[in-house]
């Protein structure tokens, strides 16, 4: 059954929508500012519905262009239009909801979700973002009631258990929450909550070395795993150079270069935009397309190629070529231009690694340090370049220092372990290897390292 | 038992404490809280950000300001940090300033040869009796190297920053005395390792050249931990201490003595990253301990974008809450302390869904009409273009009030920001005293490139009030002092601070609304070092000095 509020607002809708004569066509709203890109596709759309104000389809589409182009007053004005053209399509309200959540209107957002659960009640992204949106309102009940339909509609999924571990929290039962929020770790390692969640449940039971353990596996989380198929589907119609830079770098980061690249396509024109080149150049050398890079640097006007950014992008371009003393000229030039540089003292480090060179890479590295690049990936390799160079001592206080900076990591010991098993002091290098393993080292890698460096009794 | 007054009538009814779930409306269509007054009295500011072509992030971070009272004459002046431009060649001549409060909020400008009128780009203000002499110093965070200013007296301060001249982008600093041992320490909470040529070319959701957010950059900074030895010189003891062990996105800055072990602790809101709580251990040792403490990260477990900060007793139950302000889309996060343990209680204070629409940066939880409920003012602005902006400035948003409707629970005030036209810009530190003497706490806001709004106390309905200055043997504010006292609402607890919300040092003062009561019988003052004493009866309407040794 419909709530009395959707019968009453949505004949509502249709009045205001329609007009006695049928349905309008929607203003075309402010485009200044706006990437050329949306800009054209929003005329060209608008032109065609200008022309068929009642095609449901294009209004559809129309809505979603501005939706997902976060032109949120125009895609909230086209879903209301569609609701009074559509007042049973589910979907349609829950995109009022999910814009109207965006733009902090929140009772909007509350009304929409429930017409959505009138018309779709088993769409479970739905039930839990009803159940998100009143547990921050404070309505726990109300929110704890939705949550768990969400759940028997979607089990395991991890919305509503993080939801649902959160009301668990806030409500002092922490036992409660851990029961919960295991199972969802061990399915779902690389969800970027749960582990931090986790930890919040264990360090409120007074266990907090297992707190420590899951903060530091919060630390490697990955992309949320949360699922919603109606959002996604309007997140497609996002266009512009920042939203095809960001999924070229996805495809990228997912290991595909030739998808990268094909995102990138249809900004060609716009060759003198620097976020667009250093992406390009980015995807080139991933591609295996070094010396492409190295021709459209040449080809770059002055001012854009003296960007720090494309200089870099060039020197991994010529190491990509096995030119590394070519590389590290250049770099050179660089970083006499750029003293200051955060990231180029780290990169030359690597290059004169490469060359055999490790005291200067230690040297290197420790510069990129103090030019204030606080990774644990630099950390590490200041301390490698110092054992490659035979400062055995200087390696080992570097990976002291790695460990104090980053205490949940694991990596610092397990270096340390090596170094004292390759000095023969087992026992120290007994020692290292259990602090790795007290920071989420996995008890497998444990035993295969103990094993590779004849430490075997200690770990057993 | 004091006398109740008609008034009573007038305090609202309450919901019971602690429950999430009963319904408190909004204060819709109400008279405004709030008149800004700058111009016609003589506040005349517009902090410079610099911007031109470029997008450098310190641009979109400023600035703050302290109120203190510099010539001792019972009032609060004004002190401004200005911006002006990064590069040094392109500055036209932008100075800090300073305001005096010639009486009830009327300010004349002396910043010319006062000393204080720095030429450099400034982010905030930290003051507090550095040298212990009585009066007022001041510590001025940069981009560049910090300044110290010492308090000279006529609204005269000279330049002792030896020492003390970090050379980092330091943003929120506060004075605190760390070690117990009455000598006032500092801290400074600095935000990147930044420099020009490791500027990125980030985007913004138009896809046109904005701001980056700090996670871009990857250089989080340490923090500055320096001890005073007792004559006004400082020492800076970062690396033993533990606070150079830990590196952050630091912006708020608030300490407290939130695990009731005497020894007052440090919180610093992170942008982007995990807040740091640098436990005080004593021997000038600290260790960071938020995460697992319950206030690193909000409740979802999110890192979120942390800014201005609110130390204090927000749900009345006598231990110190934290408040951190966040990016939009970021509730604000209402960590409520349960035996040095925190639980983020965000969901039940009201402020959440509201909050999260705007960008949160100067905080304060004060009790604006007397009513014995803390409400909470929060100054708003973008650090990203708006893709809908409603004003020429695109950064620029509405400020937020909210009125206090029991413990730890709040409403929004309409109209928003408790003002009748609203006041859109891009605001950053918010400052709180009572600047025109008249028992209402005022608000001053910092806005980038437009004019500060001086925010005069105008709620029509206010209780009783009654203010302390509470003053070590020295003359000093005994900055990190407890107050207990029995309210309308019961037992309550304050601290007198200056260094919370965003860049900004507040009245030291501790500001009591009192309802109907016409007095406090008692008040317990805590020193830093742990001893008590009793002071008391105090009548409403007035400002008293608690001055140490002269209680009972």
């Amino acid at each position: 059954m419909l709530p009395l509020r959707t019968l009453v607002l949505v004949p509502l809708a249709g009045l205001l929508a329609c007009g006695p004569t049928g349905p309008s066509s929607p203003p075309l709203p402010e485009l200044a500012g706006r990437d050329p890109e949306v800009r054209a596709a929003v005329e060209h759309l608008h032109g065609e519905l200008v022309a068929e104000p009642g095609d449901t389809t294009l209004s559809t589409e129309w809505a979603m262009l501005l939706d997902a182009n976060e032109l949120d007053a125009a895609a909230l004005t086209a879903w209301q239009r569609l609701v009074a053209l559509q007042p049973e399509e589910a979907r349609v309200h829950y995109h009022v909801a999910r814009v109207s959540e965006r733009r902090g209107e929140l009772d909007t957002a509350l009304r929409a979700l429930e017409s959505v659960l009138a018309y779709a009640p088993d769409y479970a992204p739905a039930q839990a973002r009803l159940g998100r949106l009143l547990l921050e309102a404070g309505r726990l009940e109300e929110a704890g009631a939705t949550l768990e339909r969400a759940l028997a509609l979607e089990p395991g999924a991890p919305g509503p258990v993080l939801a649902l571990a959160r009301l668990d929290l806030l409500r002092g039962d922490a036992a409660r929450a851990r029961a919960r929020l295991e199972p969802l770790v061990a399915t779902y390692p690389r969800e970027p909550y749960a582990n931090s969640l986790l930890a919040r449940a264990f360090a409120t039971l007074g266990d907090e070395r297992s707190a420590a353990r899951h903060l530091a596996a919060e630390e490697l989380a990955g992309a949320p795993a949360a699922r919603d198929p109606w959002q996604a589907e309007v997140q497609r119609r996002a266009l512009g150079l920042k939203v095809r830079i960001d999924r070229a770098k996805a495809r990228l980061a997912a290991g595909d270069p030739a998808a990268a690249w094909k995102e990138l396509e249809p900004l060609a024109a716009r060759g003198d935009e620097l976020a667009l080149v250093d992406t390009q150049f980015q995807v080139l050398i991933a591609w295996g397309k070094p010396d492409e890079v190295l021709e459209r640097h040449a080809r770059l006007a002055p001012e854009l190629a003296a960007s720090p950014m494309l200089a870099m992008k060039r020197v991994l371009a010529l190491r990509a070529l096995g030119r590394t003393p070519e590389a590290v000229a250049a770099l050179e030039q660089e970083l006499r231009r750029n003293p200051a540089h955060p990231h180029g003292p780290a990169l030359m480090g690597e290059l004169l690694g490469e060359l055999g060179q490790h005291a200067a890479a230690a040297q290197a590295f420790a510069r990129a340090r103090e030019n204030g690049d606080r990774t644990l990936g630099t950390a590490l390799a200041l301390a490698a370049a110092l054992r490659a160079a035979e400062d055995e001592g200087g390696a080992l206080a570097a990976l002291v220092r790695a460990a104090e900076e980053f205490p949940w990591a694991p990596k610092p010991w397990v270096e340390r372990c090596a170094l004292l098993a390759a000095r023969g002091q087992l026992a120290e290098a007994r020692a290292a290897l259990d602090e790795a393993r007290t920071r989420g080292l996995e008890p497998a890698r444990a035993r295969e390292l103990a094993h590779e460096f004849g430490l075997d009794e200690a770990v057993r | 038992m004091r006398a109740r007054a008609a008034w009573l009538a007038l305090v609202p009814v309450l919901p019971a404490c602690g429950g999430g779930e009963t319904p408190v409306e909004p204060t819709r269509g109400g008279l405004p809280w709030f008149e800004d007054v700058a111009r016609a009295r003589g506040l005349d500011f517009t902090l410079v950000s610099g911007h031109a072509d470029e997008f450098w992030m310190p641009e979109i971070m400023g600035g703050g300001g302290a109120l203190l009272d510099a010539d001792q004459d019972g009032d609060l002046e004004v002190y401004l940090v200005q911006g002006g431009h990064l590069v040094r060649e392109r500055r036209k001549g932008e100075r800090h300033r300073l305001f005096e409060n010639q009486g009830a909020a009327h300010f004349r400008d002396v910043s010319a040869g006062s000393g204080a009128d720095l030429e450099a780009y400034g982010m905030g203000a930290a003051a507090g009796d550095a040298d212990g002499d009585g009066d007022t110093d001041l510590y001025v965070t940069h981009v560049g190297p910090n300044a110290l200013l010492l308090n000279q007296g006529g609204l005269r301060f000279v330049e002792r920053s030896e020492g003390v001249a970090h050379p980092g982008w330091g943003t929120s600093a506060g004075f605190f005395d760390a070690e117990c041992d009455g000598d006032l320490d500092l801290f400074v909470a600095n935000y990147l390792d930044w420099s020009f040529e490791g500027e990125l070319p980030c985007l913004n959701s138009l896809s046109r050249r904005d701001y980056c957010s700090p996670k871009n950059y990857r250089t989080p900074a340490r923090d500055v931990f320096y001890v005073n030895d007792g004559a006004g010189r400082f020492v800076d003891e970062s690396e033993p201490s533990g606070i150079g062990a830990k590196r952050g996105n630091g912006l708020g800055l608030a300490f407290g003595d939130l695990d009731a072990n005497g020894w007052l602790d440090v919180f610093v809101a992170n942008d982007g990253m995990a807040n740091h709580l640098w436990w005080n251990q004593g021997e000038r040792r600290f260790r960071e301990g938020a995460l697992v403490a319950g206030c690193g990260v909000d409740a979802s477990g999110q890192e979120k974008a942390g800014m201005g900060v609110v130390l204090g007793d927000l749900d009345r139950d006598l231990d110190l809450d934290l408040l951190v302000c966040n990016l939009a889309s970021e509730s604000d996060s209402f960590y409520l302390n349960e035996g040095g343990r925190f639980t983020d209680r965000t969901a039940l204070t009201g402020i959440g869904p509201v909050s999260k629409s705007f960008t949160r940066f100067g905080v304060g939880a004060f009790d604006f009409d007397h009513d014995g409920e803390l409400d909470l003012f929060e100054a708003t602005g973008r650090v990203q273009a708006a893709s809908e902006p409603s004003t020429a400035d695109v950064y620029a948003e509405e400020n937020l009030l909210f009125r206090g409707v029991g413990p730890g629970r709040f409403v929004e005030v309409e109209p928003r920001g408790g003002v009748a036209a609203p006041l859109v810009a891009a605001a950053r530190a918010a400052l709180f005293g009572d600047l025109d003497g008249d028992g209402g706490l005022d608000i001053l806001v910092v806005n980038r490139d437009a004019p500060a709004n001086l925010l005069l106390n105008r709620v029509a309905v206010r209780g009783h009030w009654v203010a302390f200055r509470v003053l070590e043997r020295g003359g000093g504010d005994a900055l990190g002092a407890t107050l207990e006292f029995t309210g309308p609402r019961g037992r309550e607890r304050r601290e007198v601070a200056s260094a919370s919300s965003y860049l900004a040092a507040s009245d030291p003062r501790v500001h009591l609304g009192l309802g109907p009561e016409s007095g406090v019988d008692e008040v317990r003052v805590r020193w830093v070092d742990g001893v008590e004493e009793r002071f008391g009866p105090h009548a409403a309407g007035s400002v008293h000095v608690l001055r140490r040794g002269a209680g009972r």
